[in-house]
């Protein structure tokens, strides 16, 4: 019996253990599968993900209100945009976002879906298009960069900086053959949220439009190559964007604002440029800044009160941008501007200087029965304070019209307004583009103007207007046609401010206010910069000098030593003007 | 913010509409906090009879902190029934902890940490006004501009809410049977079982979440164990033999269900249906290693002893091919007082020495990557998809491989009055699995690999013993004191340091640096001179500054020590015991931020005289620069040097208002709030006394009551104003913002056996 016993331990002690180890390879495969999440993904649900964080992604927008919307000179007065643009502060955590959000969010996923949809020509070529869009957005905000071993880990987690030269001369090539590869009889593309929803012959005209706009990027540096590529563009035979119904862009949709916890989820549903400028809480709303202001004021353009309102805004929402609570009293702020007690003299506007915050260049409010909605609402509404804390005083500037702040705004890819430009500044330039410089020009703003109306629910600027505006202008010859060209396409760039900044930079137009004759305000912001000059690109993240050193360290020489930014990208050699 | 002139009797009109007068409120925040309590009550109950035994314990704990409206409740049931039947002996224990919080404090820069909330109050705002939290419409009511980095403590505490329930099962039965005098065999199975509940509620109209939220959070924590053992033992004449074999199976199955509702409906429902979305994520953590072990000992004459051990484990979170890893072990000890003659001086002596290997894997799902669809829908058919987390996953992991040796002495000296125990160890790891930061223009933040070395070495010695013994009084004294040193020797890709921790918005990070002990910390600077002074720039009187990272401080610490010292007359009891920690550096946010809001007294310096300066300087009508051209600017002169044209240097002598000064410092140069946070400590003092068993009559057995301080005060610091035990988060080393500090606590315990 116990003989028995022992044989049956000895047994057991030799076989359990041999039972428990003996677990397969394949079993411990299966425990170690997370059932949450899949092996396998369709690449169209990472190619919505990429289109959706172009403009949906709320901290990569921080950056664009606080440095873009500044060194454009299109916002000024509000918090954020005066303490990182206006008093040229680089912050390392304000200025990574673009590059931490888009290369570890849209650029992997890209890069990982065009790799496993050979199969897939159309899908494929539409993933390889918003690449080349993302990572010209990253090249000219921060120079050279990891182009072709970004978003790679699995082959090398340090990418090497390449020049943005190369960078360019491979947009034009990747947009080539995704061009060439298109075929509607072949895949059907179900995660575009574009415009576009799919369609082939949308997205190779958008490509098309794309080489345009990259041949005149890289056109002052290397002329040959902006002409050459701007005209086998225009003789392709395959069209640009040549009408606001062809326009690129983002459908975002309604919904509450998702703010950086939003982001931190990849909730990109709503257009999040907007929501930054309407400001993360109820008092961070964007003001137009006064070399905006004064530009359309100066040229009657219609535009003006349809950019800017005045707004009595004490108790307006956090959660969207709300009409009820954002009480618009422009007419009778207007009216009152134009009265003699509240003309501030000629050329002088209730705008925002560049570098100055909202409360700064002290305004004084009116009396409320100056304004008789203000005095109402007081009346009405006592406990909301509408003439305290400087609410009436604020009013008086003039802000960006929360209708470009809704949250199902388009994301601005391209637009026919810009193929105008585009074209109209080829023709100055003398390349081979059929048409008249004037017309383009023309033809553009006319476009930039019904985009505007259709886009943005503003009041319609009328057919009236439209045409006594245009009919105003003239183009002009040479240097002067560039620069008239080119101030247009930054007042229609407001809403796509990374183009509209990369153009500013390229083409040294439209002529900005010069920082050095605009106060400091020492006792709010922090002057830590020396030149007080308009940076022309980014700084990189501060830990790419730890984790890419050797890489990172081969830029910053070819920087000059120092990441500089106030060093000019590759493609920049314009002179920029300013007054 | 604290800046700007003196106070006084001046009145301003504040944001609930009430009028008061503009002067300084001294401890401004202690009205904020409440006396904390604890009370735990233990009863045990226990019976024999012949070979089977049962215990019963219960215990009830309850808490209330230094914060109004908080709370904590636990209580814990174990039940161990033991008994023998023939040649097998069983023992069973159930365990039940159930556990309550309400409102646990926020951490960190948490726009709802109170410290950090309270501390960044102007010392012109009373704490109490903040107590009219919401409007009358159940609103919240603005007090700061809407900062949403700033809520009102209160409204965190009052209107949003946070509570967990936690219950945790714990069962285990193991059974042997003893085959012979030599022989056993040992099964042992047990589970952990956790389910935990957390609703975070954030109450419509709170900055930052102002559409409201709420966040159900369903942690469903399962732990297996199951082990056989067979133990053999013998000897033969001198020779002592210790033989074991066995195997083991371990297995974690955790998943989690967080519920997250935004938008909220009607005000005052918390209930996840009254939000207008809601969306689920679901996280999941499983894993399983298998493992077989041996080991043999053998003792010669109770003087050597040599043993050694082998195991293989088997692993479900490393690839195949590298998921079975067996390491071994071996250690040999001698007692060599046994030589001895004389024992009265050296009464006991062992040397003992080792050598291990020790294999460990890493956290499931890290060798493919995945993908995961996103938490929120967009609607029409689209799905938003992307790969997941941002960790890069690596399909060649090995098994991280640590060799350590570690040698040891032993003493006991006069009989046993005093006890010597002395440790030195050293810890190597070759290829670490290790999260290592990365480039994110490599697409990941994260990777996981086999890198480097990390190497892991130091000292420990602890001394105790009985300096006096006279009659019925003894004094009994002990101390220890350690030192470690644990460091990254090597990384890849020529990496010298990656982030483990970040003070954001501060633009400083702590983290590893090849070659010096883990908890650099890392940041940017003023520009200085070689002697280490500021260079001011001439035209703003400002230093300049410098955004290349440098090594700041490093938070590990030197040594780390204790003791204490034990009184013994009669019945009483009296005792105290000591930490002592050297030459940890903490990057302090709170004082940071005390100078960046003008609280800190060295702020004061060159104030008055700046706003006397810009009161005559507006009298004069002149602006800045006039009254600067004028040589009329009084204020702070930064000290400092202003580079020449030449390159020399001259003295800094440009006044320019201070707060100007410390703003940069607070932005530019976090080096400035580092300090040495070393310290000396007192942990605890008891008092107690234990009645004898005369006193106590037949139904009681025995009582003592006793009186115990904890955390009575701090005998040395070198950090001002902080805590040095206050940490940022539960892993942040290096870091400290706004931390509650640790309590102080006094206390009664009553100990009556029946």
């Amino acid at each position: 019996m116990k003989k028995l016993l022992y044989k049956v331990a000895g047994l057991m002690l030799i076989a359990l253990p041999l039972a428990m180890t003996s677990c397969s390879d394949d079993y411990m495969e299966e425990i170690n599968t997370d059932n949450t999440k899949t092996p396998e993904i369709n690449p169209n649900a990472q190619l919505t993900t990429a289109l959706l964080q172009t403009y949906g992604d709320f901290g990569m927008m921080d950056a664009y209100r606080c440095y873009v919307t500044g060194f454009t000179q299109y916002f000024a007065g509000g918090w954020n945009v005066s303490n990182y643009a206006g008093a040229v502060h680089a912050d390392n955590d304000m200025m990574r976002p673009i590059w931490d959000e888009l290369y570890s969010v849209a650029i992997k996923n890209l890069v990982d879906a065009i790799d496993k949809t050979a199969d897939k020509p159309n899908l494929n070529a539409i993933l390889r298009i918003h690449k080349v869009y993302l990572m010209s957005v990253l090249t000219d905000t921060y120079g050279d960069v990891p182009y072709f071993e970004a978003g790679r880990a699995s082959v090398t987690a340090t990418p090497k900086y390449d020049a943005q030269k190369d960078i360019y001369y491979d947009f034009f090539e990747e947009l080539d053959k995704c061009i060439k590869q298109f075929d509607a009889s072949k895949d059907l593309v179900t995660g575009d949220v574009s415009v576009f929803n799919g369609d082939v012959k949308s997205w190779m005209v958008y490509a098309n439009s794309l080489r345009l706009r990259y041949a005149m990027r890289v056109s002052e540096v290397d002329k040959a190559k902006g002409q050459e590529e701007f005209e086998k563009a225009v003789n392709s035979g395959i069209g640009f964007i040549d009408s606001n119904a062809k326009n690129a862009y983002i459908r975002y949709i309604d919904g509450p604002f998702t703010l950086y916890d939003g982001a931190r989820a990849l909730d990109f549903r709503v257009n999040a440029l907007g929501e930054m400028l309407y400001g993360q809480d109820s008092d961070s709303p964007t003001f137009v800044c006064a070399t905006f202001f004064n530009m359309m004021k100066n040229t009657n353009d219609p535009r003006l009160y349809r950019i800017c309102r005045h707004y009595l805004n004490p108790k307006r929402s956090a959660v969207k941008a709300d009409d009820d609570w954002n009480v618009d009293v422009t007419d009778e702020v207007v009216a009152y501007e134009n009265s003699p007690e509240g003309d501030l003299g000629e050329g002088k506007s209730y705008a925002c200087n560049i570098g100055a915050a909202w409360w700064h260049n002290w305004v004084s409010a009116p009396s409320n029965d100056k304004i008789p909605t203000l005095e109402k609402l007081v009346q009405n509404y006592p406990e909301v304070g509408f003439d305290q804390s400087n609410y009436n005083a604020r009013m008086m500037r003039p802000f960006l019209s929360i209708k470009f702040e809704k949250a199902e705004c388009p994301g601005i890819l391209m637009t026919a307004a810009e193929v105008s430009f585009l074209l109209a500044e080829a023709k100055v330039k003398g390349w081979n583009v059929t048409g008249t410089a004037e017309d383009y020009y023309k033809k553009g703003i006319r476009e930039a103007m019904e985009m505007m109306n259709s886009y943005y629910n503003i009041p319609l600027i009328t057919e009236q207007e439209i045409t006594d505006y245009i009919a105003a202008q003239t183009l002009g010859t040479g240097e002067k046609a560039i620069e008239n060209i080119n101030t247009q396409a930054w007042i229609h760039h407001m809403m796509n401010p990374a183009e509209g900044w990369a153009n500013l930079r390229r083409s040294g137009y439209p002529v900005l206010e010069d920082r050095y004759k605009y106060d400091r305000w020492p006792n709010d912001f922090t002057y830590d910069d020396e030149n007080l000059t308009t940076p022309v690109r980014l700084k990189y993240p501060n830990l790419e000098a730890k984790y890419n050193k050797a890489n990172y360290e081969a830029a910053i020489e070819k920087l000059g030593g120092t990441d500089d930014w106030h060093h000019r990208v590759w493609w920049d050699i314009a002179e920029d003007h300013v007054k | 913010m604290s800046w700007g002139p003196k106070g006084d009797t001046n009145t301003m009109l504040y944001f609930d509409g009430v009028e008061r007068p503009f002067y300084l409120y001294k401890n401004n925040t202690s009205g904020f906090f409440r006396t904390g309590l604890t009370a735990q009550n233990t009863a045990i109950i226990s019976a024999n009879s012949g070979k089977t035994g049962m215990r019963f314990s219960f215990t009830d704990m309850r808490n209330k902190d230094i914060l109004p409206n908080t709370h904590m409740s636990r209580d814990n049931f174990n039940l161990r029934v033991n008994t023998s039947l023939a040649a097998f002996d069983f023992d069973f224990t159930a365990n039940y902890t159930r556990e309550d919080v309400k409102n646990r404090p926020a951490l960190g820069d948490s726009q709802s940490n109170v410290g950090k909330n309270l501390m960044t109050l102007a010392n012109s705002y009373n704490q109490e006004w903040l107590k009219n939290y919401q409007t009358s419409a159940g609103e919240y009511q603005p007090w700061n501009g809407n900062d949403q980095y700033n809520k009102n403590p209160y409204w965190d505490l009052y209107k949003n809410s946070n509570k967990s329930n936690k219950d945790i099962f714990r069962f285990t039965a193991k059974a042997v049977w003893n085959a012979s005098k030599h022989f056993k065999v040992q099964g042992t199975l047990g589970t952990d079982m956790n389910n935990m509940t957390f609703e975070d509620y954030i109450a419509r109209t709170t900055p930052g979440t102002a559409a409201g939220q709420l966040q159900l959070s369903t942690f469903k924590n399962r732990t297996y164990n199951a082990e056989i053992l067979g133990l053999y033992n013998n000897y033969w004449g001198d020779i002592d033999f210790n033989g074991t074999i066995g195997g083991n199976l371990f297995r974690v199955d955790n998943k989690t269900t967080i519920i997250t509702g935004t938008s909220q409906q009607l005000d005052d429902i918390i209930a996840i249906m009254n939000y207008t979305e809601q969306n689920v994520q679901e996280e999941s953590y499983k894993k399983q290693i298998n493992s077989i072990f041996g080991s043999a000992s053998l003792g010669y004459k109770h003087i050597y002893y040599l043993e050694g051990t082998i195991r293989g484990d088997k692993s479900s979170t490393l690839p195949r091919g590298n998921n079975t890893y067996v390491y071994p072990s071996i250690s040999a000890s001698w007692v060599f007082s046994e030589y001895l003659q004389k024992k009265d001086v050296l009464t006991y002596g062992k040397l003992r020495a080792s050598w291990a290997r020790v294999g460990s894997d890493t956290d499931p799902y890290m060798l493919a990557p995945s993908y995961s669809t996103g938490k929120y829908s967009y609607g029409g058919g689209y799905v938003i998809g992307m790969i997941n987390g941002s960790v890069m996953t690596n399909a060649n992991l090995k098994p991280t491989m640590t060799s350590s040796f570690e040698l040891g002495l032993e003493m006991k000296l006069f009989n046993n009055r005093m006890g010597i125990d002395f440790t030195y160890y050293n810890q190597n790891s070759t290829d670490q699995i290790i999260r290592l930061a990365s480039s994110s223009a490599s697409g990941y933040s994260y990777r996981l690999i086999n890198a480097g070395k990390i190497q892991n070495r130091g000292v420990e010695l602890s001394i105790n013993g009985r300096a006096v013994q006279a009659g019925d009084f003894a004094w009994d004294l002990g101390l220890n004191f350690s030192k470690n040193n644990n460091k990254v020797i090597e990384l890849v890709d020529g990496m010298d340091y990656f982030e483990i921790e970040k003070a954001t918005w501060c633009n400083v990070s702590v983290g590893a640096e090849v070659g010096k002990n883990f908890g650099s910390i890392v940041g940017p600077d003023f520009v200085r001179t070689d002697d280490g002074k500021l260079v001011i720039n001439a035209s703003t009187g400002l230093p300049e500054v410098d955004s290349k990272l440098k090594t700041l401080g490093n938070a590990s610490w030197d040594w780390t020590g204790g003791f204490y010292s034990t009184f013994t007359y009669k019945n009483f009891r009296l005792s105290a015991a000591f930490d002592v920690k050297v030459g940890a550096d903490l990057y302090s946010m709170s004082m940071r931020s005390a100078y960046d809001t003008g609280k800190a007294m060295e702020t004061l310096t060159g104030r008055e005289e700046w706003y006397q300066s810009e009161e005559a300087r507006l009298a004069a009508n002149m602006n800045l620069d006039e009254w600067y051209a004028a040589g009329n600017v009084k204020g702070y002169v930064v000290p400092g040097v202003i580079k020449n044209a030449d390159g020399t240097y001259r003295e800094n002598d440009i006044a320019i208002n201070p707060e100007n000064f410390w703003r940069s410092a607070a932005k530019n140069a976090p080096g400035m709030f580092v300090y040495d946070n070393s310290y000396v400590k007192c942990r605890e003092i008891t008092f107690g006394y234990t009645f004898s068993q005369k006193n106590l009559g037949k139904y009681i057995k025995g009582l003592t009551l006793s009186f115990v301080a904890r955390n009575p005060f701090i005998v040395w610091k070198n950090i001002p104003n902080i805590d040095p035990d206050s940490g940022y988060n539960t892993s942040g080393m290096g870091l400290e913002y706004g931390s509650l500090p640790s309590r102080r606590s006094y206390g009664f315990n009553v100990n009556l056996k029946f």
